[in-house]
């Protein structure tokens, strides 16, 4: 018998996807229900998007079903079955996050992943950044997102105990290090960020509950309501609000505005202020900065993590090699910014 | 120089099967072109073992930097500095290490960025 397994991949043809669709909607919300206005977004490196209307009689709901597309036997991302419960979690708390609608389950044979609410929005940095008339959201964003991310941080790390034995809350330097040694590929300048960093360890402190990829580009942005939803949930880990932030403010995300270190938006100082006034912890200069070095490791480490699943998983896309040959100019911001000649 | 994956010839071949598998999409002259391109990229894969790398001033500062001779094969010196600097032998002068490791950096991103250096760096 050649019965579909659990382990059986997500299926990758549309009408394949629309057919078990509508079956996971019909189980969950009645024989009625129906599929139209099918749109994938994207195919991103590790999930695919697909947008619908769920019809339910003459009601119409827009919905959007996430699918895990690709996973190694290492991956640095959480699984979805673990991202699920924190949205969850971040709507329960008011963190503005698309609503939970339902995870799928092996009988949907739809692969892993789950089915949130559509939020209107734009996510692309160059347009959030110039386009006139995102002028009014401009305005209101860094104010929204440090009561978005006050707000997180606020929540009490025991709601949210899958994240617990995630390596990077662990221990988020030796995470980055485990992730480097399977990559095996040398790099001397990697090499020196992890002595550095080692050997400047700022302070421990309590862990909060973080996003882990805030950074522009990974929320949904209204031209004039600004912050609407926080996307990509896969890098959510325990640790300090200044990895958060520093994440955030790094030169990795600020595309071409390099003055304007929080996300391209406004400068750090604005950032931190915001994050303070809304009640988010004292931010410390000196771990900022740390986090901020370990920010561009990170994002190195990534990247070279996509070129290693192009030559040595079989994962090909001009895409991904690409990303390889990224990890020199990383190396050389985090370099400048490491000798102080970056802010 | 020794730079980073993927090299010049896993470059070829990402950019050959990219184009193969877009091929048959491609109608008319886009298609025979295409084919063309593909054509081209297995000259250049074929013609790319008679390239001999050349030494580089870039290969002959992580030499020093190792400490090693023209013996040590160049593909060897990236993982052979960075074992020393895992190893704490430059603790002591992390700043200097800086400067030659800037300079490593900067030989790397002439070749894959050239356009995201600062001005005095795009250039000897």
């Amino acid at each position: 018998m050649s019965a579909a397994s659990e382990d059986e991949g997500p299926p990758s043809d549309l009408e394949v996807i629309v057919a078990r669709l509508k079956e996971a909607l019909r189980r969950r919300f009645g024989a009625a229900s129906d599929i139209a206005e099918v749109d994938v977004a994207t195919v991103g490196g590790i999930n695919r998007t697909v947008l619908f209307d769920h019809v339910d009689g003459a009601a119409r709901r827009r919905l959007v079903l996430r699918q895990e597309t690709y996973t190694t036997e290492f991956s640095p991302f959480l699984a979805p079955e673990v991202q699920w419960p924190l949205l969850q979690v971040c709507a329960r708390h008011g963190v503005p996050v698309p609503e939970p609608v339902f995870a799928l389950t092996p009988e949907d044979r739809l692969g892993r992943g789950y089915v949130v609410g559509f939020v209107a929005g734009e996510t692309l940095p160059k347009k959030l950044l110039t386009a006139p008339e995102f002028a009014p959201a401009r305005a209101v964003f860094t104010r929204q997102a440090g009561e978005t991310l006050a707000r997180l941080h606020a929540i009490d790390p025991g709601e949210v105990p899958m994240l617990n034995d995630v390596p990077d809350s662990i221990d988020a330097l030796g995470a980055q290090r485990a992730a480097y040694e399977i990559y095996g590929e040398p790099h001397p300048v990697l090499e020196y960020a992890f002595r550095w960093l080692e050997r400047h360890q700022p302070p421990a402190a309590p862990k909060v509950f973080i996003h882990g990829d805030f950074r522009t580009g990974n929320m949904l942005v209204d031209p004039n309501k600004g912050l609407m939803a926080l996307l990509d949930w896969e890098c959510s880990r325990l640790s300090a609000p200044e990895d958060e932030l520093g994440w955030y403010c790094s030169r990795c995300w600020r595309f071409g505005f390099n003055e304007r270190e929080a996300g391209g938006f406004d400068t750090r100082d604005a950032m931190i202020a915001a994050y303070e006034a809304a009640g988010g912890r004292r931010i410390d200069r000196e771990a900022l900065r740390w986090w901020e070095i370990f920010a561009h490791l990170r994002w190195a480490l990534y990247n070279i993590m996509q070129v290693w699943g192009h030559v040595k998983c079989g994962r090909r896309a001009p895409a991904f090699a690409l990303f390889g040959r990224n990890t020199a100019y990383i190396e050389y911001d985090l370099l400048m910014t490491l000798m102080g000649r970056y802010a | 120089m020794a730079h980073d994956t993927p090299d010049l010839a896993e470059i070829l071949r990402t950019v050959h099967e990219f184009i193969r598998d877009l091929k048959p999409r491609l109608g008319g002259m886009d298609g025979y072109q295409a084919l063309c391109a593909q054509m081209l990229l297995e000259i250049a894969l074929r013609e790319l073992p008679e390239w001999q790398p050349q030494e580089t001033a870039d290969d002959a500062r992580l030499r020093a930097l190792c400490e090693v001779g023209p013996e040590a094969p160049r593909e060897t010196l990236a993982a052979r500095l960075a074992a020393r600097i895992a190893a704490g032998e430059f603790d002591a002068r992390m700043d200097e290490l800086a400067d030659e490791l800037l300079r490593h950096v900067i030989a790397k991103v002439r070749v894959s960025r050239p356009k995201h250096l600062e001005p005095e760096h795009r250039a000897d």
